[in-house]
């Protein structure tokens, strides 16, 4: 990294980026003022703890349901078994959380930084995860029924026998994750990224993917009967023995597609 | 001008630092995805007294001699609400968390699912206890198979005594073959009915039960039917560790 500096700036812009950098240091240090707050979160005398500090915090089979965490680190926090129906989790940082069986129902997770996140079995329904970063998540058997990822980020993500059935995923991006076997039945994908997805025998009955791109997406034995796929990009997507009965194909790309009966669309 | 650029140069030297220094702190940052780490029943040592004990199990409850789990409980703290047994002894049933089963099935790491899955021992189903005395001192363990768990074949449950004796030495064993009782019959050639003591290092006392049988009634073969029947046998091994008084 100093191996890049050199001198180019004035005066006033180095004495600008270097207290800039000093106070960006002394942020991760811990923070008096914010001290007392997270002592009475972690010892449960309070469910309150926006913008707190808590990376890598214990908090496996807490009862934080309600809590307000919005905004506050929790990286690398272990959350295994916590109950956080309806907990305020906007902004927050779980970047490599473990959040496997926890109960999420109706929580807010707008806009939370999860890469790399652990939710295998977690309950998400109806939770709102609009805008959030769930990139390289595992969340494998997860439950997302209702749930809101309108404009989620969810690229390389494992998704395997997740449910995702009337969900909102509207414009979000789902490129090169694994849904195998998930189900999201009557979802709106509209308009979703769904390039390079494996989505072998996953159930998409009624789902709206109207404008979607399905380009080199694995719909391998994928169910998509009802489905809206107007206007989808399917070229060099895998169909074979996948189900379209009553799907919408109007003004849909197939170029290269592999069909449901194994012919190559040209 | 020359006062200028050489604190200029210094003050770019000090936030080329900083910032190397703070790119060092971001790669000191701990591996977010570590392996989590499990007790197990051989981290409770006879002889602690309670509140020196590790509390990380989950499932508290009192014991049944080895059966399901009664009364549910908070901690091994509260040891006092569970019945004395014959030898003075109140007896806490408790489970292994499974931090980290979910943990390895979320980064679908299949032998790590298999190793943390359930409550094992070396790789066996097992209903276990902490024995307590009345000053709250561990005084005992049991472990009993645990005929619920079907992840691993129940036939095999008996096999869990040659690992038991390995762990506190082949050697110094005192076993009784106890001889059929009315009806018991063998399973295929195979008759095990035995029990063993050992003293361990003067301290404690093993015991290891361990049957391989057809109690009375059960058959390789359905009277009725003619068939093969399935699961009429009894497998399992009762292992208890207790502190000398």
């Amino acid at each position: 990294m100093m191996s890049h500096c050199s001198y180019r700036g004035s005066y006033r812009a180095s004495a600008a980026l270097a207290a800039l950098l000093l106070a960006l240091i002394l942020n991760t240090g811990p923070k008096p003022s914010w001290a007392v707050g997270e002592n009475d979160f972690l010892s449960g005398k309070t469910k309150s703890c926006p913008g707190c500090s808590l990376p890598r915090a214990a908090l496996k089979r807490k009862d934080l349901s309600e809590a307000d965490l919005s905004g506050a680190d929790l990286s690398g926090a272990v959350l295994h078994r916590a109950r956080l129906t309806r907990a305020k989790l906007t902004g927050a940082n779980l970047t490599n959380a473990n959040l496997n069986k926890t109960d999420l129902k109706n929580a807010s997770l707008a806009q939370a930084k999860l890469q790399g996140a652990m939710f295998y079995e977690a309950d998400m329904s109806v939770a709102d995860l609009t805008g959030a970063d769930l990139s390289d998540g595992k969340m494998g058997h997860a439950r997302l029924v209702r749930a809101i990822l309108d404009h989620a980020k969810i690229t390389a993500a494992v998704l395997t026998e997740a449910r995702l059935d009337e969900a909102s995923l509207r414009g979000v991006d789902l490129s090169a994750t694994n849904l195998v076997s998930a189900t999201l039945r009557g979802a709106n994908l509209e308009g979703a990224n769904l390039n390079n997805a494996g989505l072998v025998e996953a159930v998409l009955r009624d789902a709206n993917l109207k404008g979607a791109n399905l380009s080199e997406a694995d719909l391998f034995g994928a169910d998509l009967s009802g489905a809206n796929l107007a206007g989808a990009d399917l070229s060099d997507a895998r169909l074979t023995r996948a189900i379209l009965t009553g799907a919408n194909l109007d003004g849909a790309k197939l170029s290269g597609t592999l069909m449901p009966d194994g012919s190559v669309h040209e | 001008m020359i006062s200028m650029r050489l604190k200029s140069l210094i003050l770019f030297g000090c936030t080329c630092v900083l910032f190397a220094a703070s790119g060092a702190a971001a790669g000191a940052q701990p591996q977010l995805n570590d392996q989590p780490t499990r007790v197990e029943v051989w981290d409770l040592k006879l002889g602690t007294p309670i509140e020196r004990l590790p509390d990380e199990f989950t499932d508290y409850a009192c014991g049944t001699n080895g059966g399901p789990p009664s009364i549910p409980l908070n901690g091994w703290r509260d040891f006092r609400r569970c019945r004395p047994d014959a030898a003075g002894l109140r007896e806490v049933y408790f489970r292994y968390d499974d931090e980290l089963e979910y943990w390895a099935k979320a980064n679908d790491f299949a032998t790590e699912i298999e190793k943390y899955s359930g409550t094992k021992v070396y790789d066996f189903p097992m209903v276990l206890s902490a024995r307590f005395d009345e000053s709250g001192v561990l005084a005992g363990l049991r472990m009993v198979s645990d005929p619920r768990d079907t992840s691993r074949d129940r036939d095999e449950a008996y096999l869990l005594r040659n690992f038991l004796t390995a762990r506190f030495g082949r050697d110094g064993w005192e076993c009784v073959d106890l001889p059929l009782a009315d009806g018991e019959t063998p399973v295929a050639r195979t008759f095990i009915k035995q029990r063993c003591r050992k003293t361990i290092e003067g301290a404690a006392v093993a015991d290891i039960e361990t049957h391989f049988f057809r109690k009375k009634g059960q058959s390789q073969i359905d009277p009725q039917s003619g068939r093969m029947t399935e699961g009429q046998f009894e497998s399992l091994v009762r292992f208890e560790l207790t502190l000398v008084k």
